[in-house]
């Protein structure tokens, strides 16, 4: 032990100890050269006796160094040195092996990027495993994450003691004047709402109770986005009012740069805690809060759900059926992601067994490519010991090489992914290839050198070292033991490849079949424009509709547009507002009962612009105004739900929404339309005449027959026109919005095709590597069977065989696990079963296909082998 | 010269080089070219330790611990690496010189019997 302590301070300080014992070796010669003197010699004579018995220094100083030098390194320079002459004397098999490498190590090193930022390490604010968001959620309902009412939230934080703080925030706008309008979006936030994020301003102060006072200057906390765009980054800002369309505010904080817990918030006003929010209305604020010391979130939970029982109690009206979910923070930022990203890393991690097979594949074949060479080295003296430390240096090599290559083209890889801004993957721009990212990469990459080293060593028996010297070279074909390791290398392959295969395929096939689904409007040559009137400037139903109308007179007279028409709540923008309704002459159901409608305010050109049909009764009319009765359309979803078999044109409801004791006659129904996602069946809908419910936050919608993009500057310029001081909120078109809202699909559907593809060439090279080994070891048995008259078929039968045996058995295996791992694949399906039948034998026949390709060229050489040639070869 | 001490050299059995090393420390501290005189005196020139053999003995013997090297001025005022024995070294010496007593005894025998 200790004299390990002794080497360690040998290797250390190996400069010291060699000059040492170079000196002490000098003044051995000098003493010697005396002596000789003294005795009588001549001087040079003394010298040169001297240094003839001392002889060779080098050697000495050598057999010296041999003592301390560890014994197991004294030949890995040399191992590492035969390693890297062995790979240049085979280029070829060497980038095959580096570049396979590469690619496993580079893609799972950049995954295990993302699921570390995303999954591993913690959110950005202080003690975050204290942080929770707190839900409603409607017992009947499926939505399990229901915004939540802010006199709910008020009793809540009266009366649990599992918080430290609990916060709730709400939405809001700041539309801003100057030279360049804009409407930024931000928050409403209570007073605690920085205790619980546990964050305060970079810069200037945070919420003062004074800032809610009635009468003070309207308060906000810019975020630092906000802050460098919009006020050029200038603390001069701080304390000044800025100019809003009415009045102003006054940014009195600038949160620290990154900090936007909420999303894409640009600014954070303080929410006034009025009595009358106490007064039960609405579901619109979210509530987020930070555990007391000791409480864990199960007990927040468990306290939350007895408080939302008593107010179910007290409040029967409103909180009939409602209850109450805590989650922690950490689960709820990353929970949609989570199963995709799990899903992705076993794809990845395929895709890796899949490389090192092939890799482990190709060694084996070239270590039994040089068993004479081995066989020789061993008959020479080398230790078996030694042929396996030579055998773990060149795997240990070309793991260095790929594995490097491989981090490389992680850093790529996460550089271009970061840009690409997939939405579907929170806190993205977090992701880097970090210190334990790196750290992931290099144990990944010794892992791999270790296997494939000792693997190929463990293949070669002793016998199998001795056996080629004692018979003639190759005239037994391989090892059969190593053969039989090969093939089942290969099954493996196969068999994971087409679990690759199979998710990829099926989540491929769901996007066509989501894409293909009918969404209810005829998306092509549809611009989009969204605008929000001021209250201030346009009071009153009498001036939105002047403003509104004049806009679609004027929008209507640009060449090229056919339809046009406005709508308050696109389709597939994420939200439509909802609540209960009633049908005139029923029972009024129990409190918690009644049926829910999405609802939406259109003019009586939307419909036709959306290309959606009205099916029955009549559309929207100019004529549907103030002072004439009421009426709405209906979609089929609403008629099904509310009057089956039965007609609905005619119907009185009452629905619990802005004048909830009028009486609304239906008297249309319009086909359904997918407004929550193309993969969400139509919701029960009614639309309300614009003229009867002026709106001011409307949205434009143009149909033409020209590029719809080339109609915005033409739009701009009537609004302009109009209001020059009127933001433009939103420009789009509807197909852009449909492709939006398949992002979250295509990106995972994507990476699990390019996994796929990778695996699919993988395995196609190792089935080739395969054969070709196995035509080039067996060509003189070939030979002999040409030569006694053998078939081309029977030749052909024989290779391949020998190598669909283990493709076939890989694909058995394969389908088996395949429809065990596709469930896994749940949420990114649509329209399709996981173990769909069509889509798992597809997958099959491809990978049949590319095996019997793989197979062709060693096959087809089989063939050609040349009887006269290949006997005559050992002759 | 050369060749009477080629004649008269003689093959140092495995292991004794070791023990004749200690055995000349534990007189005194000693540097390398004095330990092969020492030798060479002592058996009347009959045992000649080659520098080859010496000087990596000497490190495997520092790397068990039973020397300690350390540079000093020889009465001559020359510098020079003097070993001397460890506690350790002298233990190991006591059971060399057993060892090789019982060896010669056992060589004795058999070479001639009594």
């Amino acid at each position: 032990m200790i004299s390990w302590f002794r080497r360690l301070a040998w290797l250390l300080d190996r400069r010291r100890f060699e000059a040492e014992l170079g000196e002490e070796i000098r003044i051995h010669e000098e003493m010697a050269a005396e002596q000789a003197r003294h005795e009588g010699m001549a001087p040079d004579e003394a010298g040169f006796a001297a240094r003839r018995r001392v002889g060779n220094r080098a050697q000495l100083a050598e057999a010296a160094r041999d003592v301390w030098r560890p014994p197991a390194l004294g030949d890995l320079g040399q191992d590492l040195r035969y390693a890297l002459r062995g790979l240049r004397r085979q280029p070829g098999y060497a980038a095959a092996a580096a570049i396979t490498l590469m690619l496993a190590i580079g893609a799972t090193t950049a995954l295990f990027s993302v699921l570390d930022a995303l999954l591993l390490r913690p959110l950005p604010y202080r003690q975050a495993d204290r942080m929770v968001q707190v839900w409603e959620h409607k017992r009947t309902s499926d939505n399990r994450e229901n915004l939540v009412s802010p006199a709910n939230f008020l009793d809540w934080h009266d009366r649990a003691r599992s918080f430290e703080h609990l916060a709730a925030y709400t939405w809001s706008s700041l539309p801003l004047a100057g030279n360049t309008p804009a409407v930024v979006y931000g928050r409403m936030v209570t007073g605690n709402f920085y205790s619980v994020m546990g964050a305060r301003p970079a810069l200037g102060r945070g919420f003062l109770p004074g800032d809610t006072l009635v009468g003070a200057p309207r308060a906000l906390i810019v975020s630092h986005a906000l802050w460098s765009t919009r006020f050029g980054g200038d603390s001069a800002v701080i304390g000044k009012p800025i100019p809003l369309r009415e009045g102003s505010a006054q940014i009195v904080g600038v949160m620290p740069e990154g900090f936007r817990p909420l999303g894409s918030e640009e600014y954070w006003e303080p929410w006034p805690m009025q009595s009358d929010l106490r007064t039960r209305r609405g579901r619109y604020a979210m509530v987020v809060g930070r555990l007391r010391t000791g409480a864990a979130a199960e007990d927040a939970d468990r306290e939350l759900k007895g408080i939302a029982a008593a107010l179910e109690q007290e409040h029967p009206k409103f909180n009939a059926e409602w209850g109450t979910r805590v989650v922690p923070l950490g689960e709820q930022v990353t929970g949609g992601a989570r199963p995709v990203l799990l899903l992705l890393a076993g794809a990845i991690a395929s895709v890796l067994l899949i490389a090192c097979l092939n890799v482990a594949n190709l060694r084996l074949g070239q270590v039994l490519a040089r068993r004479t060479e081995l066989a020789v080295r061993t008959a020479l003296g080398a230790s078996r010991t030694r042929i396996i430390r030579q055998m773990l240096a060149e795997g240990l090599v070309l793991a260095a090489i790929g594995g490097a290559l491989g981090i490389i083209a992680a850093i790529a890889g996460v550089r271009a992914l970061v840009a690409a801004q997939v939405t579907l993957i929170p806190r993205l721009e977090e992701v880097t290839v970090s210190l334990r990212v790196l750290v992931f990469a290099l144990g990944l990459t010794a892992l791999i050198g270790l296997a494939f080293g000792l693997a190929p060593a463990l293949a070669l028996r002793e016998d199998a070292l001795r056996q080629p010297l004692s018979r003639r070279g190759g005239e037994t074909g391989s090892a059969p033991r190593a053969r039989r390791l090969r093939g089942a290398l290969v099954s493996v392959q196969v068999a994971l490849s087409l679990m690759l295969l199979a998710g990829a395929s099926l989540s491929v096939r769901s996007l066509g079949k989501l894409l293909a689904v009918d969404p209810g409007f005829e998306p092509g040559g549809v611009l989009t424009v969204e605008l929000e009137l001021p209250e201030e400037a346009y009071a009153g139903p009498g001036r939105k509709i002047a403003f509104y109308e004049t806009l679609v007179e004027r929008v209507r007279g640009i060449p090229g547009i056919t339809d046009i028409g406005l709508v308050n709540f696109l389709p597939l923008r994420g939200f439509t507002p909802g609540t209960g309704f009633q049908v005139v002459g029923r029972p009024e159901p129990a409190a918690g009962q009644a049926p829910s409608t999405q609802l939406i305010v259109a003019d009586p050109g939307y419909h036709q612009a959306m290309g959606t049909p009205i099916l029955q009764g009549r559309g929207l009319t100019p004529a549907d105004q103030l002072g004439t009765p009421r009426v709405i359309l209906v979609n089929q979803a609403f008629a099904r739900r509310a009057f089956p078999g039965a007609d609905p044109i005619g119907q009185r409801v009452k629905v619990a929404y802005a004048e909830p004791d009028s009486i609304l006659s239906i008297v249309g129904v319009v086909a359904d339309m997918r407004r929550d996602g193309l993969d969400v069946e139509p919701a029960p809908m009614v639309v309300y005449p614009f003229r009867q419910y002026p709106f001011g936050y409307m949205t434009l919608v143009v149909r033409s027959s020209r590029d719809p993009e080339a109609l915005a500057p033409a739009i701009r310029a009537e609004i302009a026109a109009l209001d020059r001081s009127l933001p433009v909120l939103g420009v789009e078109t509807l197909e852009s919005r449909i492709h939006a809202t398949t992002a979250d699909r295509r990106y995972p559907m994507l990476l699990l095709s390019l996994l796929a593809s990778l695996a699919l060439v993988l395995s196609a090279v190792g089935l080739y590597g395969v054969l070709a080994y196995l035509v080039g070891q067996r060509a003189r048995e070939i030979g002999i069977r040409k030569a006694l008259g053998a078939s081309r078929g029977a030749i052909a039968r024989l290779v391949l065989g020998e190598g669909f045996r283990f493709v076939l058995l890989g694909v058995v295996v394969g389908l088996l696990a395949a429809l065990f791992t596709t469930r896994y694949l749940g949420a990114l399906l649509y329209g399709l079963a996981p173990n769909d039948p069509v889509t798992l034998g597809a997958g099959a026949l491809i990978l049949l296909a590319v095996a019997a390709l793989a197979a062709w060229i060693p096959a087809r050489r089989a063939l050609r082998v040349d009887p006269a040639v290949t006997l005559r070869e050992d002759g | 010269m050369a060749a009477r001490r080629v004649a008269l050299r003689a093959e140092l059995l495995p292991g004794t080089l070791d023990l004749l090393i200690l055995k000349t420390l534990s007189v005194q501290p000693m540097h390398g070219y004095g330990i092969a005189q020492h030798i060479g005196r002592l058996s009347a020139e009959a045992l000649r330790v080659e520098e080859g053999s010496l000087y990596p003995a000497l490190q495997r013997l520092r790397l068990k611990g039973w020397v300690k090297a350390e540079w000093k001025l020889s009465p001559t005022r020359r510098r020079a690496r003097y070993y001397a024995l460890t506690p350790a070294g002298r233990r190991q010496l006591a059971q060399e010189v057993s060892a090789f007593d019982r060896l010669v005894t056992a060589v004795r025998r058999v070479v001639r019997p009594a």
